[in-house]
């Protein structure tokens, strides 16, 4: 078994009173990408606050190579700093010096480089950030993107065994955050460093990391792997990993699968034997062509559009409409399955009057659009996952349209 | 949980016995500050550019105001002294009357408190800004002692720069006392200058040195010490914790410059 390269053993820290850190246990181990994830002021900076030694624990060990933080000797302290490097929240770039000054800092202050190596590794790094130019400038008088680039930069520029990341791609644009996280990726890979990050962007930090922690109410929820972590049935990290889809449910305003089966268990499950109810679910089964074909938010209104029409006609007789995953909708009435029959006639009736698709002309881009039906009938109280499970093993083909392609009327849905 | 008893909670000792132990705390700390600060000017890289930055900072740039007070001050030390020696037929001695008067107590505490008005606050300020964001942070996490590159400097240039701007100010001050004296009341140039040196002796001007000096060291000690510990005061964070900063090093220097005066003077005189 590997030894942890960082470890935290039973660690607890409290501010005025709060407690933060509640006898964690946490290892990070070396040569991998650890990321730090949890609810906002649920003690991640704080976690690598006391790894770099900013922040005393109140209680617990944390060992650095197998020796305690506190118990270190100067010499040792100093040596273990040479190895970390922490990029800091809020970038802490020095306001006086310029862009050029506050990477070549550290070289500087603590190598022994001549100034001629302290400028080629330092401009090596301004070009590989995208920072070519600015290199004059004051930290005051550039973008808050590029003071992150600066801080990373700055973070990397001694090529450190360990790097600490608070949060380095809050504030960037979406390509920036991208090409940050490839470049935390591309540099670990080079020089094989340990990262450990503090990040909220789910699911881009699960394809970076090796070993993700989840951190809430000053307690690890979970630690391992990122394919772990998506089995893990924890409610939080089920929140965490729905997390865009659930603003995209949000806007449509239609349940999450864990809000739609809290419902059903409120609404349902303590119906008499005596009164039949029928979950059904409504699959999208080329939503993915779809996106492909006709672009991201054609797919978000090609489900808002549906999940519209489903509430319309299902929220008058009692029953309730959830987004069961990422392509499928679910619903349950109280009524027997024969009889929500008409339902899905107007259901379908209005899915073929959509307007906002048309047929092309020959030779556009276009998809069909196939949505497929599945239903299963109960009374009383019964296992919701289970009923989910059948109507999704009895789907057949609902609705087909031939080849479909976005048109211009803005207003039409 | 027990309460506190009725004369418990009219005991005005207890606050005051806290505000006695956090205040020595409080003292302790600024010292090993100050100890820290000093011995590490001489720790090896040498920070030459930062001293001759520093020095510059504090020391030219200062150069104005010292010039343009001192000048006045002479001045008015003039007039009055004048006024007050001529009923006394003493009027040739005026010039070693200003001389005396600047150089042993007036230059020394009125270039310090200038130098607390100008330099004083903006390097509390400065490192206040720092520390809240988080810039001394980053100092450490890169292993670099904040205390030797921000405040070893600065405490080097005020050893140097405090008594040089006295020595400024006392040539400024003499001069203004010749121009109010001489130039304006008519009193024989040649008089004002022979009473000064027949009546000011080295060890006047080493004392206003002595004080000057150890004027330098209180000041800067309080400045820093100030913005440096800013995130620990109690009584506000961040942008109001380092105004606050600013204001009580302001305070405090020149409280304490008018109390060393006097204990210096006592032990100089």
């Amino acid at each position: 078994m590997r030894d942890p390269l960082i470890e935290f053993q039973e660690v607890s820290k409290a501010f005025d009173g709060k407690v933060i850190l509640d006898r964690v246990d946490l290892s990070i181990y070396p040569s991998e990408v650890t990321t730090l994830l949890g609810k906002s002021g649920v003690g991640k900076s704080v976690t690598l606050k006391l790894i770099m030694g900013l922040v005393l624990p109140d209680s617990g060990k944390i060992l650095y190579k197998g020796k305690e933080l506190w118990r270190m000797s100067k010499k040792e302290k100093s040596a273990m700093k040479h190895e970390l490097e922490f990029m800091f929240q809020g970038n802490a770039l020095f306001d006086s010096l310029n862009i050029f000054e506050n990477i070549a800092l550290p070289l500087r202050e603590t190598t022994a480089l001549s100034q001629a190596a302290i400028e080629k590794k330092v401009q090596e790094k301004i070009d590989f950030l995208e920072l070519t130019g600015h290199d004059k400038k004051f930290p005051a008088e550039v973008s808050g993107g590029m003071r992150k680039r600066v801080a990373l930069a700055r973070a990397l520029v001694t090529e450190p065994q360990v790097v600490l990341f608070d949060e380095p791609t809050t504030g960037l644009d979406p390509v920036r955050k991208i090409n940050v996280l490839s470049l935390i990726v591309d540099n670990q890979r080079k020089f094989g460093f340990t990262g450990v990050l503090v990040s909220h962007d789910v699911p881009d930090v699960l394809y970076i990391s090796n070993r993700i922690v989840l951190l809430d109410e000053g307690r690890v929820l979970f630690q391992g792997g990122p394919m772990e972590l998506e089995h893990h049935p924890h409610a939080l990290v089920r929140e965490f990993l729905d997390s865009l889809q659930d603003l995209e449910n949000r806007v449509i305003d239609i349940k999450s699968g864990r809000d739609f089966e809290s419902d059903f268990e409120a609404s349902f499950s303590h119906l008499s034997d005596h009164r039949p109810y029928t979950v059904f679910v409504l699959s999208l089964g080329n939503l993915s062509a779809v996106q492909e074909a006709l672009g991201q938010v054609t797919a978000h209104r090609l489900i808002a559009f549906i999940a519209g029409v489903l509430k319309k006609n299902l929220e008058g007789l009692g029953g309730i409409t959830g987004r069961k995953n990422y392509n499928t909708l679910i619903g349950v009435v109280p009524k027997s399955s024969r009889e929500i029959d008409p339902i899905l006639g107007e259901v379908q009736d209005a899915l073929l009057g959509i307007d906002f698709l048309k047929q092309p002309p020959a030779g556009d881009d276009c998809v069909p659009l196939r949505l497929a039906y599945g239903a299963v009938q109960a009374t009383g109280s019964k296992n919701f996952q289970s009923l989910a499970d059948t109507a999704m093993s009895r789907q057949t083909s609902f609705l087909e349209m031939g080849c479909l392609a976005w048109t211009e009327n803005e207003d039409a849905s | 949980m027990k309460r506190p008893l009725q004369w418990e909670r009219l005991n005005i000792f207890a606050p005051l016995g806290r505000t006695m132990i956090s205040g020595v705390h409080e003292l302790g700390s600024a010292l090993l500050f100050f100890l820290k600060g000093m011995g590490l000017i001489f720790s090896y890289p040498f920070q030459v550019k930062k001293i001759v930055e520093q020095t510059y900072f504090m020391g030219a740039k200062s150069m104005f105001i010292i010039l343009l007070v001192s000048l006045f001050t002479g001045m008015v030390l003039g007039l009055q002294l004048y006024y007050t020696l001529v009923k006394f037929g003493s009027e040739g001695v005026l010039g070693a009357a200003v001389a005396l008067s600047v150089i042993r107590e007036l230059g020394p505490v009125l270039a310090a408190i200038m130098i607390v008005a100008r330099a004083g606050s903006a390097m509390t300020a400065e490192i206040g800004i720092m520390r809240i964001s988080e810039q001394i942070d980053a100092l450490e996490t890169m292993d670099v002692n904040p205390v030797r590159y921000l405040i070893s400097p600065k405490m080097a240039a005020a050893v140097l720069s405090f008594p040089l701007l006295t020595a400024i100010f006392d040539v400024s001050a003499i001069f203004g006392g010749y121009v109010s004296g001489v130039l304006l009341l008519k009193i024989n140039s040649g008089i004002y200058f022979s009473r000064m040196t027949d009546l000011v002796s080295m060890q006047d001007i080493s004392s206003g040195f002595y004080k000057s000096l150890a004027f330098g060291l209180i000041v800067v000690t309080i400045c820093c010490y100030q913005g440096f510990f800013v995130h620990l005061r109690r009584a506000g964070f961040g942008a109001k914790g380092v105004s606050l900063a600013t204001t009580s090093a302001v305070v405090l220097s020149c409280v304490m410059i008018l109390i060393t005066d006097y204990v210096l003077t006592s032990f100089l005189l």
